[in-house]
């Protein structure tokens, strides 16, 4: 019987790794792909971020290769710097605090590379994420949290294409990040020392600030000062420009006092920035945008969810009112400590991932 | 699994094999030792110079070992800047050895002049004269173009630069072996080889100086290879280039039919069974084996890599390690723009390549093409 053919998204990293392998143990005929997603433009300090390295790539060879899979390198470099890049890059001089990984999911693995999966007439892609894909009776195909908890990445999955569930494997869901370091040292596997990323891929150290600077110094240097101002309008500092800022950010903004001020709100429009103490930067609801289910809201919107509104967030109890199709306001059982325009709200009923928008205030 | 590269590289000559293996296996001497076990290195290495220089005509102490191709080119690129040279004249279709060597040059103060091709991919001579000026030092023109397979009018070429007292290179690494190179008038002053593509080991070129040029390293340290081109020798590179030089020339002619037909047979399959495709160039004016085909409405690097799933390994312009894209510089020079030019596939048959693998080869090409173009409607 023909196998089923598997694009295997291969970072070079141990996750990626080990999926392969445990492709190759379901049965299925893989093909290891690297997305060739970003190259520092001139002018940009190179990265050391592991992602698309010439060293990356060449361990996902050294590793296929060691199975006798075939490798392939796919440029992706186009689409990533429209969808993610530039988006990143627009969002935060819109004030906002934008998730890359979430547009990165959407627009290339669950964009570029399926359809790439379409021409070689690949059935599934499968790619290293903590999160597991179940076919469940009354909801379809469904993603849940991964068994490691710690290591859960359903967070930023809520933004793919249900439709493209019934393609796509995680092979990694039901093992703990110990477990696929165990496998992969069992298989003598030379990326299974490999230390998980911490960084965005493509921001070097992770500092965007910088990294705005670089990639767009016109409209860096378009961005003017501003006043920081507290809660009653009275002015307490200066802000080197909306773009440096993010809501809950506590350090470097040079106001003195008692009490440490936190940013509260970002005012784009009058170029001002809201700071507060801390006990005054706590939300009871927030307004969501760009939606999208992975479970039709039919089927739960009178529930009691758990939403979390940051990666790492140990989630809230809420309820959804929908304000319009593609608005709707949570509102959180114990108020929330810097809600952050730009971050994803993505929302569960246990460990089922039931979809998630962009907070827009 | 097939292998229609053979442009890229190619397989070892079983003899290749044999002599090098027993080469590795009984001499280890460093040829410049006074002792016997040098002695027996020596000798190899000397014995492969003579081989090689016969099938250049020309003797032997004009032949010098090098690591690669690309070195070879390197050398003579570089000694003009060593000499302070202010000028050098290249194509727009030289591998990138050669122009990427060149744009560094120019950073360095040299002067780059690069000639145009035709559609076909010939150098216009025209443009060629145009472009000498009293201060040229060199001409480096190659003798058959990696990507397109063309084979420029060297002799030609040769009486110019002769006319005007200029040096002339050729980057001969596609043509060595697989035509005549004994040039019945003119000889250039230089010309660079190597051994993998011609069923020889990889690690290995030569480079062909004329009596009387002498020419600076671009390595330096010990006076091996007449004192321009340092390091200890690959002893058994180098024996396997002279056994894979000498069958490429023997059978030259042989090949060079047996080749033609193979070719002429793809083509005809591919027309036959292909619609939208068109093959670049006269193939009057290439080595034969050589087909660079352009499939409307066909991205190349997705078609290749559904033909290698399949079990064809082809490819698409020059080969590339980093998994970036660019449009093939030699392709815009033929007048292709970046959309026509990425779809664009080269083939290259060779020596083991069988009449059947090309039947089975054409069903999995237009199998696939059709695949990708009923995609995109």
């Amino acid at each position: 019987m023909k196998k089923n053919r598997v694009l295997v998204a291969m970072s070079g990293g141990v996750d990626s790794s080990v999926s392969l392998i445990k492709i190759l143990e379901a049965g299925y005929e893989p093909i290891g792909v690297t997305m060739k997603l970003w190259e520092s433009p001139q002018g940009v300090p190179a990265t050391d971020s592991y992602c698309c390295s010439l060293e990356s790539i060449n361990n996902a060879k050294i590793i296929c290769q060691k199975y006798n899979v075939p490798h392939y390198t796919l440029d992706f470099r186009t689409d990533f710097k429209k969808n993610v890049v530039d988006y990143l890059v627009k969002e935060y001089f819109k004030g906002n605090t934008p998730n890359p990984c979430i547009n990165c999911n959407k627009h290339l693995r669950w964009g570029s590379l399926i359809d790439q999966a379409k021409t070689f007439e690949a059935d599934f892609i499968a790619t290293g994420h903590y999160a597991v894909i179940e076919k469940n009776k009354n909801y379809g195909y469904t993603i849940n949290k991964g068994k490691d908890k710690n290591k859960d990445q359903s967070y930023v999955l809520w933004s793919i294409d249900k439709k493209l569930l019934n393609k796509t494997l995680f092979p990694l869901g039901n093992l703990t990040k110990e477990e696929v370091r165990k496998i992969a040292f069992e298989h003598d596997l030379i990326t299974a020392e490999i230390p998980d990323s911490q960084e965005l891929c493509f921001l070097p150290n992770s500092d965007y600030r910088q990294f705005l600077k670089d990639y767009a110094p016109n409209r860096s240097a378009k961005e003017k000062k501003g006043n920081f101002i507290l809660d009653n309008g009275e002015i307490v500092g200066t802000h080197m420009g909306i773009s440096n800022y993010t809501i809950g950010q506590r350090r470097k903004l040079g106001i003195s006092g008692p009490e440490p001020s936190y940013v509260k709100k970002i005012d784009k429009k009058n170029n001002v920035i809201q700071v507060s103490k801390r006990e005054k930067m706590f939300f009871e609801n927030c307004i969501v945008k760009n939606i999208n289910f992975l479970i039709d809201p039919k089927q739960w919107e009178n529930d009691l969810i758990t939403t979390y509104i940051r990666y790492n967030h140990s989630g809230v109890d809420s309820e959804i009112q929908f304000l319009d199709q593609k608005t709707i306001k949570i509102k959180f059982k114990s108020p929330q400590f810097a809600v952050t325009p730009g971050q994803s709200a993505v929302f569960y009923k246990d460990d089922l991932l039931l979809g998630g928008g962009i907070i827009s205030k | 699994m097939i292998y229609l590269d053979y442009c890229s590289t190619t397989p070892l000559h079983n003899l290749v094999i044999e002599k090098m293996r027993k080469i590795d296996g009984e001499v280890f001497g460093n040829p410049s030792s006074i002792h016997q076990f040098g002695q027996k290195a020596k000798a190899i290495i000397e014995s492969s110079r003579k081989d090689i220089a016969s099938i250049f005509d020309c003797s032997s102490n004009e032949i010098i070992f090098t690591s690669s191709g690309t070195e070879a080119n390197n050398l003579v690129l570089w000694d003009v800047f060593q000499k302070g040279g202010k000028h050098i004249i290249i194509s727009d279709i030289e591998h990138p050895c050669i122009s990427k060597t060149c744009s560094i040059l120019e950073k360095f103060g040299v002067k780059i002049s690069k000639i145009p091709v035709n559609k076909n991919g010939i150098i216009r001579i025209s443009e060629l004269k145009k472009s000498i000026n009293k201060n040229t030092s060199l001409v480096s023109i190659m003798s058959v173009n990696n990507e397109i397979g063309t084979i420029q009018p060297i002799e030609e070429i040769i009486e110019i630069c002769n006319h005007n007292k200029i040096l002339f290179h050729t980057d001969a690494i596609q043509a060595f072996g697989k035509i005549d190179l004994n040039y019945k008038k003119y000889k250039p002053h230089m010309a660079s080889f190597s051994a993998h593509k011609i069923y020889g080991p990889k690690g290995v070129g030569a480079l062909y100086i004329k009596k009387g040029i002498k020419l600076n390293p671009l390595i330096y340290g010990g006076s091996q290879e007449m004192q321009v081109r340092a390091g200890t020798e690959n002893l058994s590179g180098i024996a396997g280039f002279a056994v894979a030089s000498k069958l490429a020339n023997e059978n030259l002619k042989n090949n060079f039919i047996k080749l033609n037909e193979l070719s002429n047979k793809l083509k005809k399959a591919i027309f036959l069974n292909i619609n939208n495709v068109k093959i670049l160039c006269n193939d009057s004016d290439q080595i034969p084996g050589f087909i660079s085909l352009k499939l409307s409405g066909v991205n190349a690097n997705d078609l290749l890599i559904k033909l290698d799933i399949d079990g064809f390994g082809i490819s698409t312009g020059a080969a590339c390690s980093s998994g970036v894209n660019k449009t093939s510089s030699v392709l815009k020079a033929i007048g292709l723009d970046a959309k026509s030019a990425s779809s664009v596939i080269r083939i290259s048959l060779g020596k083991y390549t069988k009449e059947t693998d090309l039947i089975s080869f054409v069903d999995s090409l237009s199998k696939n093409v059709k695949i990708i173009r009923n995609e995109k409607k």
